[in-house]
């Protein structure tokens, strides 16, 4: 028994080893993983758009830099909080050439702790760096108990990374070199383009709730949400990128209904006023007063999207 | 999860060290209960600890008395039933008021499980079937013996009384045969069912209208969800339990490969169903044993309608329970007809039934269940407009490749488990220790397996 038991123990330990290469190897060639491909260091934009499904979904850099001149790239992701948006940020300082300006969204909601989230597996890949093992530990104390663990870093997180770990090999054996969203910006799922708009009326708002019994509930500031805000901006101020902190329109009706918001944007200018860096707050347009506009509050369809990219540049290019 | 896992084995091997190595097992055994309680909800300790002495003390009156044998059963099962009530009534209104949440049913975890076993005691002392205890320490250690405490099997005193009185003998293929059993159990659970949760979460949480043939399918896939989940369960607790030396009582004969709805129940939760058919069926059929046909009917629907209560005093698991009381009535009518149907559309129906009731037993309310079952019978709205958008991403959590993966992922491990089940099961049950075997149990687990918010065991709610 003795003797089997040490076979076993072996072939699990080799076969471990073999497979979290095969994960390891498979993610850092997995272009379509963001964290894989600004470490490549193929982006030279001028613009860096990043936040979490807003601007993922509605700024697209193929609209935006004709009208701008610039180059633009879009670093968001889905439900992604500031130390997500912060580690994508730092992977691509540190592998890339800084742009000349970094736009960020960000919102009340941004600040609450129930909107959004930290995804440690989307760095599962990158654990030797310290800025993210640091961020990780301080953000997923769990996963962070296991990430020094081989295998377990990456099986931990299975659901999220096996399906990317197999097509990093595809990619690789491809020799592919740009990502499936070449410029970051993805359309939402339903529409597949800005060419193909997307219609659609807001169902519930961000609490869940139908928007004709809009909740009143206030939004709670979350101090570790604000630590990463601030670092965002400090790392960026760092490599004198031009830092624009904004908000994209949301719609009013359900806006209106909650409490503390105002008092909120006002906190988060001052916040970012404190980097003498702005804020954009496109509250004012019309965009936001109609509810067709919109897929959920935050988030526009694609028509009312490049409405607001039309305003976004004219402001872009005021700014020179 | 995984730091729980560690703590777990550790625990499994120093009260194995110390069971085997001293002299007071029974000790070990009931100290490994509390301590095992303790890990997971300390304050489920004293209702246990009460529950179990009251049925032992009462028993002993019920034995020695000669004018009150009666009175004291009746005081003892009224007293546990009423408290089976209060908890599940307690179930319902922390579900109504708040939805569900396992820290609320903190103080009373396993409850529904040794509360069955304290019934059957008594009433076996009362029928005069077994003599009672007269150790408590006994009787205490086989209601709280950890490995069955969370979710069965459901056993009787006698059952496990055999196994305690027996001086402990380390034998070396009783640990291998558990380790196998376990590592069965806990690949059905980490990789299958957890893989399958999102999936039934994704229709029965939602505010989502789904089409009706998603809605079916979504029952379809809590039906393997609840089985991988459920039997994992089992598998571990008979796979820890063999290590000990003592043999729990199987609960699954692969119920998924039933042919009529009869067979599922034999099947299905088998120490439940022995349970029920020994205190609730045979009582019942007894009273109307002058009528053949309605002493099996009445015996079917008083014996569902207990295990429908058993479960929660929910709208939904009454309509759970009315559904079988149906098809049950439906295979006996049949049945006396000598009605047959080939066996591949018997087998096509029986999964449909269970799914078609699942839809009621998992939905959290009963508007949830009228919605779901609602657009079933949808001529319009059964069949989905678009099969990407709201079937494949609907239990993919979304249409992108990733979703997709998963979706397929957790459907091929279920499927090819249910058609090699018999060989995975008796490889399982081994007493031989292959390397092949435990190496791909162990690998699967450690990178299929879901760790990061796994799913709590279904019928630990219960």
């Amino acid at each position: 028994m003795l003797k089997k038991t040490l076979i076993l123990i072996l072939i699990v330990v080799v076969a471990g080893f073999a497979v979290d290469r095969f994960f390891h190897f498979g993610l850092l060639h997995n272009l379509n993983l963001k964290a894989t491909y600004v470490t490549e260091g193929k982006i030279a934009t001028n613009v860096l758009v990043d936040g979490p499904c807003e601007p993922l979904f509605t700024i697209d850099p193929a609209y935006l830099q004709p009208k701008i001149g610039k180059t633009v790239y879009n670093l968001s992701l889905n439900h992604s909080d500031f130390a997500d948006n912060f580690l994508h940020i730092h992977l691509y300082l540190k592998n890339n050439s800084a742009p000349q300006y970094l736009f960020l969204y960000a919102t009340p909601e941004s600040f609450d702790t129930r909107f959004n989230t930290f995804h440690p597996y989307r760095f599962a890949a990158y654990l030797e760096d310290s800025i993210v093992a640091s961020t990780i530990a301080d953000n997923d104390s769990v996963y962070a108990a296991w990430m020094k663990l081989p295998l377990l870093r990456y099986t931990y997180f299975g659901s999220q990374l096996t399906f990317p770990a197999f097509q990093g090999w595809k990619h690789w054996m491809e020799n592919k070199e740009t990502p499936y969203f070449v410029n970051g910006h993805q359309p939402h799922p339903s529409a597949r383009s800005l060419e193909n708009p997307l219609h659609f009326e807001v169902q519930l708002d961000e609490y869940g709730n139908k928007p004709e019994d809009a909740s009143n509930k206030s939004f709670v500031w979350d101090k570790k949400r604000e630590k990463y805000f601030r670092k965002i901006l400090q790392i960026a101020q760092s490599k004198r990128i031009k830092v624009v902190v904004y908000e994209s329109p949301g719609y009013s009706g359900i806006l209106k209904t909650q409490a503390n918001r105002k008092e909120v944007l006002q906190k988060i200018k001052n916040t970012a006023e404190e980097y003498q860096v702005p804020y954009w707050v496109f509250d004012s347009l019309p965009t936001g007063d109609k509810k067709i506009n919109f897929i959920c509050p935050l988030i526009m369809n694609s028509s009312a999207s490049k409405e607001f990219m039309d305003t976004l540049a004219l402001r872009i290019n005021k700014l020179r | 999860m995984l730091q729980n896992a560690l703590y777990f084995f550790l625990f499994i091997s120093t009260m194995l060290f110390l069971f085997y190595k001293t002299k007071q097992h029974l000790l070990v055994l009931f100290f490994a209960g509390l301590l095992f309680m303790a890990f997971i909800q300390w304050r489920a300790i004293p209702l246990l600890l009460l529950n179990s002495l009251f049925a032992f003390y009462l028993a002993q009156k019920i034995a020695d008395s000669t004018t009150r044998k009666n009175t004291f059963f009746i005081l003892g099962i009224a007293a546990l039933l009423v408290q089976l009530v209060l908890f599940k009534l307690f179930v319902f209104s922390e579900q109504s008021l708040t939805g569900f949440s396992f820290e609320s049913l903190a103080f009373t975890l396993g409850f529904s499980f040794y509360t069955l076993q304290n019934i059957a005691y008594l009433f076996d002392v009362k029928i005069g079937r077994i003599l009672p205890e007269e150790k408590a320490l006994l009787y205490v250690v086989s209601a709280s013996y950890f490995p069955k405490i969370l979710c069965g099997p459901v056993v009787t005193f006698q059952q496990m009384k055999k196994h305690f009185i027996a001086t402990p003998v380390f034998k070396e293929e009783n640990l291998i045969a558990g380790i196998n059993r376990f590592a069965l159990g806990a690949f059905k659970k980490l990789v299958i069912a957890d893989r399958l949760a999102p999936m039934t979460t994704a229709v029965f949480d939602s505010t989502d209208t789904f089409s009706g043939f998603t809605s079916l399918f979504a029952g379809l896939i809590f039906t393997l969800q609840v089985y991988f989940d459920f039997s994992g369960y089992v598998d571990m607790a008979l796979g820890i339990s063999r290590m000990f030396g003592i043999t729990l009582p199987e609960n699954f004969a692969t119920p998924l490969g039933s042919l009529s709805i009869t067979q599922f129940w034999r099947r299905w939760h088998i120490t439940l169903m022995q349970w029920l058919t020994q205190y609730v069926y045979y009582p019942v059929s007894y009273w109307f044993r002058k009528n053949m046909f309605l002493s099996a009917l009445f015996g079917i629907v008083i014996t569902l309608l207990f295990s429908a209560f058993w479960h929660g005093l929910g709208l939904t698991f009454l309509l759970w329970a009315f559904c079988h009381i149906a098809y049950l009535t439906i295979e006996l009518l049949a049945q006396k007809a000598n009605f047959k149907l080939p066996k591949a559309i018997t087998y096509f129906l029986t999964i449909l039934a269970v799914s078609f009731a699942n839809l009621f037993f998992r939905s959290p309310d009963f508007v949830t269940a009228k919605k779901i079952t609602g657009e079933i019978f949808s001529l319009q709205s059964f069949w989905p407009s678009d099969w990407l958008s709201q079937f494949v991403a609907v239990f993919g959590r979304g249409a992108e490749l990733n979703d997709l993966f998963n979706f397929y992922l957790s459907w091929t491990f279920a499927l090819v488990f249910l058609l090699f089940e018999n060989r995975i099961n008796s490889r399982s049950n081994s007493e031989k220790f292959s390397v092949f075997w435990l190496a791909t149990m162990i690998l699967l687990i450690l990178v299929f397996g879901i760790f990061s918010g796994g799913e709590q065991f279904i019928y630990s709610r219960f």
